[in-house]
C-alpha cells in the first residue's frame, strides 16, 4: 500500500533486545524494584535497632541478625525438612492442577456438570479447609498422604474457578469467526478458548502455589513427623522463637520461589497479556 | 470435501477471469432475539438476491440490524422466519466458504500476526500451505503491514489490527466476502486507500462482496447495489442500482454528477425517514421560541 503512513509505522518496529548480560540484568531488576527493596530494608533496620535499644528478649522477638544467623546454623536440618515440605507441597500442587484444570473443562462444556459438581465446589467453600486436617489423619494416617492431600484440596478451588473463568470468557466474535472457519469443537477449545484463558488459569496456579504452602504446613502440625511445620510445632513449644522465626522465613522463601517460578512460565508462556504490554510501553 | 479443497486450491493458484461465487438469495427473512426484556425484533421480512461476482453495500443507522442480517446470510445465527440460500444449498449451519470481517477486530492475540493471517489455512486444511502463505505476504504487504509479519496483534495500533483481519478474510481468496464496517476504525486516508485496495483485490479475485458500512460516499464509491434500511426492526427502504457508474472506480469517479446524485438520494431517504434531519429548518428554533 502507498501510504507514507507505512514508513512511520515501521521506524516503530525495534523490538527491546533481551538484555544479555547478568550484571544488565540485575541492574534492570534493582532498578525496577528500588522502592520495594528499600522498604523491606528500611523495615529491617527498624525492627533491629528497636530490638537492640529496647532490649528485648530473644524469646519475644528476636533481631533479624539473629534470626539470619539461626537460619544459617540450623541450615542442615532445616534444609532437610524443607525437601519434606517442598515435595508435598508441590505434588499437592501438581494434583491440584491435574485434577482441577480437567474438571474445569468438563464443566465449562457439560451443562450438567456445571449444575452439579461445580455447583457443589462452589458450597464447599463454606467448609474450611484446614478443619478437615483432623479427619484426613484418620482416613490416611500419619506420613505424606494426608498432607499431600490437603494441599491438594487448598490448590483445587482457585484451579477450577479460574480455569472455568478463563475458559468462558471467550469473546462471542471469537467463537463466530472458529464456526464460520468451520473448527472443529476441539479445534475451537484447543485454539480458541484455552490460549484465550490462558492468563486467568495462571492467575488461579499462583493463588494455588500460596495456599500449598499453607496447606503441606496445616497437615504437618496436625500429624507432622517431618517438614518444616512440624519443626516449627516443636520449636514453638520450647519457646525457640528465634527458630520459630527462622523456619518462618524458610517458608517464605519456599513460597516466593514457587510464586516466581509460576510467574516466569507465566511470562514466558503468555506474552500478549495486557498487563505487561502496559508496563512495556512504560519503559 | 475433497472437491471443493481443490477448487480452493486451484482459485489461489490460477487468477481466473469468470465470477465466482453462488447467488446468496435471501427470502423473507425475520430474525427475534430474545433478550432479558422480552422479544426484539432485529429483521422485518427482507427479501433480496445478489449475484455471483457482485459487490453489494448496505447502509443503514446503528442498531438496525445489518450485523445480524450477515451472521444469518453466514449461518452463524440461525433466523426466526424466512430463509437464506447460497446456490442451491439452503444454509442451516454455519457456512465455512466465506470469509468474514467482524466489526470488532478479532485477533488471536497470542499469535503472531502472520499466523493469525494463515489461521483460515490451517483450519480448512488447505493445501499447498506455501502457497497460502506467500498470498499471505502478499496480502499483508498490500495493507502496509510488510514488516509487521512476526509482530503480535497487541503491538499494532487499532487500525493496522482491522487491516489484519481482513488479510485473514482474503487469504483463502473465498467466493464470498461479507465485511462488517470493516473499515471503521480507519482514518479518513487509510481508509480512502483500503476502498482502492479493496476494490483492486475484488476485480482480481471476482468474488462476491456484502459490505456493511454507514458511510454513504464509501457506499456509493464501491458499489454496484445498496441496499438501504431502515431503523430498527431493519427492512429494506430501497436498493439503488449504481451501474451507472463505470469501472474501474478512481478518483474521476467522485466527480461524475451520478456519484453526488446517488448521495443525494440516499440522504433525502435517509431525511424522510427522519434517520438524518436534513440540517436546519428555514424557520430556525430561536425563531420558534421567540
Ligand atoms: N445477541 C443479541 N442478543 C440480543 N439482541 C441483540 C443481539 N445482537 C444484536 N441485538 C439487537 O439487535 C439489534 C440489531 O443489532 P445489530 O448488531 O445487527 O445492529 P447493527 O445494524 O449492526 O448496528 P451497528 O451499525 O451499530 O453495528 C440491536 O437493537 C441489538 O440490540
Ligand atoms: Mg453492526
Amino acid at each position: 500500500m502507498a501510504l507514507p503512513l507505512t514508513a512511520l509505522e515501521k521506524t516503530n518496529d525495534q523490538k527491546p533486545g533481551p538484555s544479555t548480560h547478568l550484571g544488565a540484568r540485575v541492574k534492570k531488576y534493582i532498578a525496577n524494584q528500588w522502592m520495594a527493596l528499600a522498604s523491606f530494608i528500611g523495615v529491617i533496620l527498624i525492627w533491629e535497632i528497636y530490638v537492640r535499644l529496647a532490649k528485648v528478649p530473644a524469646y519475644v522477638l528476636p533481631a533479624p541478625s539473629v534470626i539470619l544467623q539461626a537460619m544459617i546454623e540450623e541450615s542442615p536440618e532445616l534444609l532437610k525438612h524443607s525437601w519434606y515440605t517442598l515435595y508435598e507441597v508441590i505434588l499437592g500442587f501438581l494434583i491440584g492442577g491435574a485434577i482441577g484444570i480437567p474438571l474445569a473443562i468438563l464443566i465449562v462444556y457439560s451443562k450438567f456438570a456445571e449444575k452439579t459438581i461445580y455447583a457443589f465446589l462452589v458450597a464447599s467453600q463454606a467448609i474450611p479447609k484446614v478443619a478437615l486436617a483432623p479427619l484426613l489423619i484418620a482416613w490416611f494416617s500419619y506420613g505424606m498422604t494426608p498432607k499431600i492431600v490437603i494441599t491438594t484440596l487448598m490448590c483445587f478451588f482457585p484451579i477450577v474457578v479460574n480455569t472455568v473463568v478463563g475458559l468462558n470468557s471467550t469473546p462471542s466474535e471469537m467463537l463466530y469467526l472458529a464456526r464460520s472457519l468451520g473448527a472443529s469443537g476441539f479445534e475451537t477449545f484447543w485454539k480458541f478458548r484455552f490460549p484465550h484463558g490462558l492468563p486467568s488459569i495462571f492467575a488461579g496456579l499462583k493463588v494455588a502455589t500460596s495456599l500449598a504452602v499453607v496447606g503441606a504446613v496445616v497437615g504437618e502440625y496436625v500429624a507432622g513427623v517431618n517438614g518444616l511445620g512440624y519443626v516449627q510445632m516443636i520449636r514453638a513449644a520450647f519457646v525457640r522463637t528465634t527458630s520459630v522465626f527462622a523456619i518462618l522465613m524458610y517458608l517464605s522463601i519456599l513460597g516466593i520461589v514457587l510464586f516466581n517460578l509460576i510467574s516466569y512460565i507465566e511470562k514466558r508462556v503468555i506474552r500478549w497479556d495486557p498487563k505487561q504490554q502496559f508496563e512495556r510501553a512504560q519503559e | 470435501m475433497i472437491n471443493s479443497k481443490n477448487d480452493e486450491m486451484n482459485r489461489a493458484a490460477t487468477g481466473h477471469s469468470e465470477k465466482r461465487g453462488q447467488t446468496v438469495s435471501v427470502e423473507g427473512v425475520s430474525k427475534v432475539y430474545q433478550t432479558a426484556g422480552g422479544p426484539l425484533k432485529a429483521i422485518e421480512r427482507t427479501s433480496f438476491k445478489i449475484e455471483p461476482g457482485e459487490f453489494v453495500s448496505v447502509l443503514g443507522p446503528s442498531g438496525c440490524g445489518k450485523t445480524t442480517f450477515l451472521m444469518v446470510i453466514s449461518g452463524l445465527i440461525p433466523c426466526t422466519e424466512g430463509y437464506v440460500m447460497i446456490g442451491d444449498r439452503k444454509v442451516e449451519k454455519p457456512y465455512t466458504d466465506l470469509g468474514f470481517v467482524f466489526q470488532r477486530d478479532i485477533l488471536m492475540e497470542w499469535r503472531t500476526v502472520l499466523s493469525n493471517v494463515m489461521l483460515p489455512v490451517e483450519i480448512k486444511k488447505l493445501k499447498p500451505v506455501e502457497k497460502y502463505q506467500e498470498r499471505a505476504h502478499e496480502l499483508l504487504e498490500m495493507a502496509g503491514l510488510s514488516g509487521f509479519e512476526n509482530s503480535l496483534p497487541c503491538e499494532l495500533s487499532g487500525g493496522m489490527r482491522q487491516r489484519v483481519s481482513i488479510c485473514r478474510a482474503l487469504v483463502s481468496d473465498p467466493p464470498i466476502l461479507l465485511m462488517d464496517e470493516p473499515f471503521g476504525a480507519l482514518d479518513a486516508l487509510t481508509r480512502e486507500q483500503m476502498n482502492d485496495d479493496l476494490l483492486k483485490i475484488w476485480s482480481k479475485s471476482h468474488s462476491m462482496v456484502l459490505f456493511i458500512t454507514h458511510n454513504i460516499s464509501e457506499a456509493v464509491y464501491l458499489s454496484d447495489k445498496i441496499i438501504v434500511m431502515s431503523k430498527r426492526p431493519g427492512r429494506i427502504l430501497e436498493t439503488l442500482d449504481l451501474s451507472d457508474l463505470p469501472r474501474p472506480r478512481n478518483m474521476t469517479t467522485k466527480e461524475f454528477p451520478a456519484f453526488n446524485r446517488h448521495i443525494n438520494k440516499i440522504r433525502h431517504i435517509f431525511v424522510n425517514q427522519g434517520i438524518l434531519s436534513g440540517g436546519e429548518e428555514e424557520t430556525g428554533y430561536v425563531d420558534k421560541l421567540s
